[in-house]
């Protein structure tokens, strides 16, 4: 067992004693350090594979599961540079991975530019911790997830160098993307420093739309109907329970729509006459304050004001065929239940379902959403599940999976990045 | 290396004579790909028509210690498909079925052999394409698409070919079949797929791909921009980007391949324009009318002589056609050129295109554009007399110069062709040697005993095939 006390000294001969703190309760590690710059994370990992240490890669620690052991040192890069480089007339920003996802999108709006992924549920999320979690929200319909967006990356690597894959430039096939590799990679193939982004323009303005319904069924009629419709969506969730803008109970869509002031009209019309058409029980387009309350509350930024009954402690996330979801979900034992809630990117065949109660009673159901999934091709990851629980953070292991086993072996042959904490033990 | 004759009747009994070619004046077809720079005869080309049957060829090349490697239609631009070190071409070209379209889950699925605008023309009756389109689309393979990870002038708003596909099904150098991915929007653990597109055929060879089809927008305006000089043309096309303005294409072609087009068909470009644009907008119809006025204003705020909208599908799909069939028509006025596939951030695309002009001049070469403007991806075309040792010399040092000079701005080697055999000793100023070493870690997990598409990417591995390699520019290359 290596003691915080012993991990502290050995620390201070490579870093400033006021950058090694305890680590957050919710953080598995023993201590956490905040390095100054990429030399400071070189000379950490080379002592890590010589000590046989192991880190944890940590931005705003709002995405971090514990592993099969608890990991020894968190590297946090919240505390070193904040500078950007952003040339908006290339539509690309060079940004350090320890800035907050919050704090660039608000450097790069007062250039009309944005990075089209979704703020994560907490303001502290990085964009390292964003790009290494890859999860997407409403906003995936249009501008699909951080692999449609990220050009160049530098990462600290295994053998404690900094090493750049990619180009500045948004097309560029020298040499292997390992920026794809890197991504969604949650810090077990080293430590990102550095990404840079294409940017998309901020619409000129947009209008969101709010319609409740009786089923899922009715409220998947709508978004099949824009399907074969011209319409600028630029976000979109079906959503029930602890995410919905209004009764809980009810079933909910939201759809934002974005243009230039003249071209929204007759889109906002084309909209609204696609609601006539279905069984909604109502609609509204929302005023500017409602609308940024509703999204929040969609991705878990801010509390619904209807609540469920029970909080959930189970919460789970599925990709399937697009054409599955729907009678995947009505077969679902647990629709109709008052305590379950959804949140589903129907265009993308992505679902979150957050379920209550404790694990010997929703155990069959876990089950069997898992069986289904197999069955169809899919695959399911436990976002949120109790510590002491049997099941596995991801149950269904896809056939490729030796080959990533493999990658994880050649990339950090001393398990020194995040060992245990990511698919099948990786 | 004098190929096993075990081998070779090994394969004739796994595939059958006619799908083993082995003599010499067949062979010859196989010595180069669309860069006729380089050149190596394989020593045999085999046609298998299953994923098993490329299994078991690869088995057989593993156990022989031979080399192999895909080629689809043979059309890339950087040597990729050649057999750099010799040995066994798997040709794919028989396995060329689109195996499944379906429109509920905007898929498709097909063999690596389907014809890349095969897949659009079977998809337009039902208002979906496969988005990218290599201006080579008649003619390439999705196999080879995805190994290049081809772009085409719609990706500055589509993306290329890696943000299109979703699964593959690979034979992996070990002879092992391997599903990456799968017919859904994302997949759990590492991304395969996304590293397995643009790894020009060295780490496996695929069989199977699942695309994205993309609905047909509901309206398109294509715009011919004219300039008196490329400077004013080539600034407007960061204008238009910086103003939020993504259009769905935006081309820059100069007066030397404007003078080649019109000589070859009439598209209608002006003949003594010094550059034009080719700008298209598509999406929602009510967004186009005042999309194009800002794009017009800014055209005109930027010095062009002439604005004008293409009137009729007949006048837009002419001149697409002039575009796409630029590099042909270009044999009119050179016997022979060689493309350069360069990129830089697109603020600094007057800069390239002035240093390209001048390095042109100071080797006594002319050199014309035919850019993907709006992505930064410049394609320098070097006009060269292939009879001439001196200009074929004094051309590849203005394409070298080129490539360092769009690193020096931030850039690129290559957009869409791939490092190949062309441009193993330009990675070096791309990437460092830790850089290249991180790369090869891949390689080294699916590629182990480097018998798949050896001499290819990393000069490190090179050595020999490069001393192999035949070096005679004669009738150039494309774009
Ligand atoms: C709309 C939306 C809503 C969300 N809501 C929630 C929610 O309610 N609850 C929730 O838990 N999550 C939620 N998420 C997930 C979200 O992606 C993460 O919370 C966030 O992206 C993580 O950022 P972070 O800085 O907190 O990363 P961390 O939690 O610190 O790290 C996340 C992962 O990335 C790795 N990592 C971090 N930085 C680096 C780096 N520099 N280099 C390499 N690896 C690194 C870590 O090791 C870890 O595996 C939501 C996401 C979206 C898009
Ligand atoms: C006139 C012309 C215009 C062009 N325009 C463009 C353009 O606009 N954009 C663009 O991106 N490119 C362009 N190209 C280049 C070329 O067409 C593309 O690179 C194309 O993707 C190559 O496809 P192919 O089937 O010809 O592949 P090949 O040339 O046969 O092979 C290319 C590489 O792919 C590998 N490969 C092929 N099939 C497989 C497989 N099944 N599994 C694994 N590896 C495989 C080969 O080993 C080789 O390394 C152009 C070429 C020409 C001649």
């Amino acid at each position: 067992m290596i003691s915080a006390d012993h991990l502290e000294r050995q620390l201070r001969t490579i870093i400033d004693g006021n950058r090694i703190l305890p680590p957050q309760p919710s953080i598995p590690v023993k201590i956490t350090v905040f390095p100054e710059n990429e030399q400071q994370i070189g000379e950490l990992v080379k002592w890590a594979t010589k000590d046989r240490i192991t880190l944890l890669p940590l931005g705003g620690g709002t995405y971090i599961f514990p592993g099969i052991e608890d990991l020894h040192v968190a590297i946090s890069l919240t505390k070193m540079n904040h500078k950007i480089e952003h040339v908006s007339e290339d539509l690309i920003a060079t940004v350090p991975a320890g800035m907050t996802f919050k704090e660039v999108q608000a450097d790069l709006s007062s250039h009309g530019q944005m990075i089209p992924l979704d703020q994560p549920g907490k303001h502290v999320s990085t964009i390292g911790g964003i790009v290494s979690a890859n999860v997407s929200g409403p906003s995936r319909h249009r501008y699909g997830t951080a692999r449609d967006w990220v050009i160049e990356t530098r990462l600290i690597n295994a053998d404690g160098e900094a090493v750049k894959s990619g180009a500045k430039v948004v097309k560029n096939v020298s040499g292997y993307d390992l920026n794809k590799l890197y991504i969604g990679a949650r810090g077990t193939l080293g430590i990102l420093t550095h990404i840079s982004f294409k940017l998309a323009p901020i619409p000129e303005s947009t209008v969101t739309f709010r319609s409740c319904y009786n089923s899922l069924t009715d409220a998947y009629a709508l978004t099949h109907l824009i399907r074969r419709e011209y319409l600028d969506i630029e976000k979109m969730v079906i959503i029930k329970g602890k995410w919905t803008p209004g009764k809980a109970k009810h079933w909910w869509v939201l759809i934002e729509i974005s243009g230039s002031e003249n071209g929204l009209k007759p889109q906002i019309e084309h909209l609204s006459k696609l609601h006539d058409q279905v069984e909604v029980r109502r609609w509204n387009i929302t005023s500017k304050e409602d609308s940024q309350h509703f999204w929040n509350v969609a991705c878990n930024r801010e509390k619904s004001d209807d609540s469920v009954p029970k909080e959930d402690i189970w919460e789970v996330r599925m990709v399937l065929p697009k054409r599955e979801l729907l009678p995947f979900l009505v077969d679902l034992s647990i629709l109709g239940e008052m305590d379950a809630s959804f949140n589903i990117l129907p265009t993308s065949g992505i679902c979150t379902i957050g379920i209550a109660g404790k694990e010997s009673t929703v155990t069959d159901t876990l089950n069997s959403i898992i069986k289904e999934v197999k069955v169809k091709k899919g695959w399911v990851e436990f976002v949120k599940m109790p510590p002491d629980s049997n099941f596995e953070r991801w149950p269904i292991l896809p056939p490729s999976f030796p080959w990533m086993q493999k990658i994880k072996r050649e990339f950090d042959p001393n398990n020194i990045f995040a060992p245990g904490t990511f698919i099948g033990g990786i | 290396m004098a190929i096993d004759s075990i081998l070779i009747s090994k394969l004739h009994s796994l595939l059958g004579e006619n799908r083993v070619i082995t003599h010499l004046d067949e062979l010859i077809v196989f010595e180069c790909d669309g860069l006729t720079l380089h050149k190596q005869m394989p020593d045999a080309v085999v046609l298998p028509k299953t994923t098993e049957e490329v299994s078991e060829i690869i088995k057989l090349c593993q156990t022989n210690h031979t080399p192999f490697l895909a080629r689809g239609s043979g059309t890339g631009l950087s040597g990729g498909a050649i057999a750099a070190e010799g040995g066994v071409i798997i040709q794919m070209s028989l396995m060329n079925q689109i195996l499944k379209i379906d429109y509920e889950d905007e898929i498709a699925v097909v063999q690596p052999g389907v014809i890349n605008l095969n897949l659009t023309n079977e998809a337009s009756p039902d208002g979906y394409h496969f988005a990218p389109d290599p201006s080579s689309q008649k003619a390439c393979s999705i196999g080879g698409n995805v190994a290049e990870n081809a772009g085409g002038p719609h990706t500055l708003k589509y993306g290329v070919t890696a943000n299109h596909v979703l699964g593959l099904t690979v034979v992996m150098p070990s002879g092992d079949i391997v599903e990456l991915g799968g017919k859904i929007e994302e997949f759990t653990g590492y991304d395969l797929v996304g590293v397995f597109v643009g790894s020009e055929g060295t780490l496996g060879i695929t069989t199977e791909i699942t695309v994205k089809l993309t609905r047909n927008p509901e309206g398109v305006k294509t715009f011919l921009a004219t300039y008196n000089t490329i400077n004013d043309a080539s600034n407007t096309v960061s204008k238009i980007i910086e103003s939020g303005i993504i259009p769905a294409a935006m081309e820059l072609i100069d007066n030397l391949i404007i003078q080649a087009i019109e000589s070859h068909l009439k598209a209608g470009f002006p003949t003594k324009a010094d550059a034009i644009l080719l700008i298209e907008i598509d999406g929602v119809k009510s967004t186009l009318t005042e999309e194009a006025k800002r794009i017009e204003s800014i055209c005109l705020s930027q010095n062009a002589v002439n604005f004008q909208e293409a009137e009729t599908m007949e006048e837009r799909d002419l001149l697409w056609r002039g575009r796409k069939e630029a590099i042909g028509a270009l044999g009119k006025v050179t016997p022979a050129f060689y493309t350069n596939d360069g990129v830089i951030p697109r603020s600094k695309l007057p800069e390239i295109l002035e240093f390209d002009l001048e390095i042109g001049k100071k080797y006594g070469l002319e050199v014309a554009h035919i850019c993907h403007a709006g992505d930064g991806n410049i394609h320098p075309i070097i006009l060269y007399n292939p009879d001439n040792k001196n200009e074929i010399e004094h051309a590849i040092k203005i394409s070298e110069a080129i490539l360092k000079k769009c690193i020096e701005l931030g850039g690129a080697l290559t957009g869409e062709h791939g490092i190949g055999t062309e441009k193993l000793s330009s990675l070096g100023i791309m990437y460092s040697d830790n850089d290249q070493n991180q790369m090869l870690k891949l390689r080294k997990v699916f590629n182990p005993t480097g018998l798949l598409n050896p001499g290819k990417i990393f000069p490190e591995g090179a050595k020999c095939g490069e001393s192999r390699i035949n070096q005679t520019i004669n009738k150039g290359g494309w774009i």
